[in-house]
């Protein structure tokens, strides 16, 4: 069983309803490596990232971490995972405590986890802060007197400095200037070298996740819908909803126009059809698809999918639509 | 608007310590002869129908009013302040002290105020009680709202995320975003406080006599209030100034800690 969360809808009604963001989504990990989770907004991608640094409990499904379940019901078993198991937020302006100074704020994991003695916490955390390419004087200032960019710095020091094996980063970069994310993709792979990282790296950006990761999971409304090794992934992708997200992405090619919209209509949240929860946006939609909801199988070595016809197309480029 | 009511308070401190030191002070003191007498030198604000000095009265009157209104707000704060936090982070506890803490505001203040010392009896302490759980509610209510705002903010997300502790997390990330209208709150209890003592002790249900609180002197004086006026004006004067000092900082400091007031008021 993989992890599943729901969460209970506020109405007026009588009826109680609820909406499954995460149902049955299994991802392994391997040490040092970078697992990238790509979908549209309202996927699950953020509720997947909450359950994975217990922020929230799942409903069912276990994490393993280092061959032994998770549990962070005590005290000191929220100490042990949370110095192995860090996050950056998407946000850099809200993530930050608005009333510490840099110099606490990154402390301040250092602190929690008593990694450091109080006459070494101010030389430690201008190491962490120089480990993230800011400069020690920062220490001084409030978040607000900070750019984006520095304070996503922030918080990738805050993360690294208990030194965990595993960050995951919620869209650490989509709400900064186009400027200085390469600068901040840059940090964490060199962090990721540096360290021994493993990041789980949820994005909407195919083309960075191309850049970092080592494999894509593709989610839609909860559920992943198919997960292979990055390469094969963005070479031969199985599943009608990746090779829509991979023709969506701009080419900075003038000449190229943009194809033709290749699913149909927009999302209804929480609401998955019977059968295939794609098939109502799916341009090769069959019988089958509203009968049996496709269980997510192996089509190739590491990759899976979840498509009653990912068999079909064994190493196509194109849509059949795009050319219509 | 604050510095003023800064300036005001401190004022009405120095007057109730420095007085004694000045003048000689004997609230108690009975006279027949000297009773009734318009201020003069010998008694700066005149004296009672018993003859006692109306300043010194008026001096240890303050003293009995802050006293009860440091005691109150206190109190206040740190139930305020402790249960509000609570109750914001835990639901469960939240119901009953919600529960609780609305049905205590249903009641109009003084009418809850009077009940409360009529079960209890008049003295200093239950005044304290009383004040103390007439606005001890606000007080929840303002934490309680700060934490729900703040509960799943980001940066409180993220300092969970690092291990951080619920009381780290409460007590460092959350409450430092609610010290601003917390302590509006607590300024305005704190002058509400010293006007329901100067109403209880109008009424009788304050400190008992012959402890002189203003509100007492203003009952006393009721008789005389065409004879000698000026037992009414002092003890009347001065709660005004305690109440006007303590609202400018209450107002001030809603100005200084909100910013859409602030733009406003310029």
């Amino acid at each position: 069983m993989g992890l599943r969360k729901r969460y209970r809808l506020r109405g007026v009604g009588t009826a109680v309803r609820h909406i499954t963001a995460v149902d049955d989504v299994s991802i392994q990990m391997s040490v040092g490596e970078t697992v990238a989770v790509v979908g549209e907004s309202g996927c699950g991608k953020s509720t997947l990232a909450k359950l994975i640094t217990q922020l929230e409990t799942p409903d069912a499904g276990e994490m393993v971490f280092d061959r032994r379940p998770v549990r962070v019901r005590t005290r000191r078993e929220r100490l042990a995972f949370s110095r192995n198991v860090q996050m950056v937020f998407q946000d850099p302006y809200g993530s930050l405590t608005p009333h510490f100074r840099v110099g606490t704020l990154v402390a301040e994991p250092l602190r929690i986890h008593r990694l450091e003695t109080r006459p070494r916490l101010v030389s430690r955390v201008a190491e962490v802060l120089e480990s993230v390419g800011l400069d020690a004087e920062i220490a001084k200032r409030f978040p607000h007197e900070l750019s984006g960019g520095q304070r996503q710095r922030v918080s990738i020091a805050r993360a690294s400095a208990t030194r965990p094996q595993l960050i995951v980063c919620d869209e650490p970069v989509s709400a900064l200037d186009v400027s200085v994310r390469s600068q901040i993709v840059n940090l964490l792979l060199d962090l990721q070298r540096d360290l021994g990282l493993s990041y789980l790296f949820i994005s909407h950006d195919l083309a960075l996740v191309d850049h970092i990761a080592d494999v894509v999971c593709v989610m839609y409304l909860g559920r992943i819908v198919e997960q292979a090794p990055a390469r094969e992934f963005f070479a031969a992708p199985r599943h009608p909803y990746s090779r829509a997200l991979i023709a969506s992405s701009p080419v900075p090619d003038p000449r190229r126009r943009s194809p033709a919209p290749a699913v149909l209509g927009a999302v209804e949240l929480g609401v998955a059809p019977a059968g295939c929860r794609f098939r109502k946006r799916c341009p090769l939609a069959v019988a089958i698809c509203a009968e049996n909801d496709p269980p997510l199988h192996a089509v190739a070595a590491g990759h899976l999918v979840a498509c009653h016809r990912g068999n079909e197309f064994g190493v196509p480029t194109a849509f059949p639509e795009q050319s219509v | 608007m604050l510095s003023v009511g800064l300036m005001m308070l401190t004022l009405l401190m120095l007057f109730t310590l420095l007085t004694p030191l000045l003048v000689p002070i004997d609230p108690l003191g009975i006279s027949a002869v000297d009773k009734l007498l318009p201020p003069s030198l010998d008694h700066l604000l005149g004296t009672d129908e018993l003859g006692r000095d109306q300043l010194s009265r008026l001096v240890v009157g303050s003293g009995i009013s802050l006293r009860i209104a440091v005691a109150a707000t206190a109190l206040t704060a740190i139930f305020g302040i402790g249960l509000g936090m609570v109750s914001g982070q835990y639901p469960a506890i939240d119901i009953v002290v919600s529960q609780i803490s609305d049905s205590l505001l249903i009641f109009p203040g003084v009418v809850l105020a009077i009940m409360i010392l009529a079960a209890l009896g008049p003295s200093e302490l239950n005044v304290i009680i009383a004040v103390f759980v007439l606005y001890v509610p606000r007080v929840i209510r303002t934490v309680r709202a700060a934490v729900i705002e703040y509960r799943d903010a980001d940066f409180v997300q993220a300092a969970r995320s690092l291990g951080a502790s619920d009381l780290r997390v409460l007590v460092l990330h959350i409450f430092p975003r609610a010290i601003g209208p917390t302590m509006v709150q607590l300024s305005l209890g704190f002058s509400s406080a010293i006007l329901v003592e100067a109403g209880l002790s109008f009424l009788g249900l304050g400190a008992p006599p012959p402890a002189p609180t203003w509100g007492g002197m203003i009952s006393g004086a009721r008789e005389y209030i065409r004879t000698a006026p000026w037992l009414m004006i002092a003890p009347g004067a001065i709660i005004t100034y305690a109440v006007l000092s303590l609202n400018l900082i209450g107002d001030g400091l809603r100005d200084m800690l909100d910013p859409r007031s602030r733009a406003a008021g310029q």
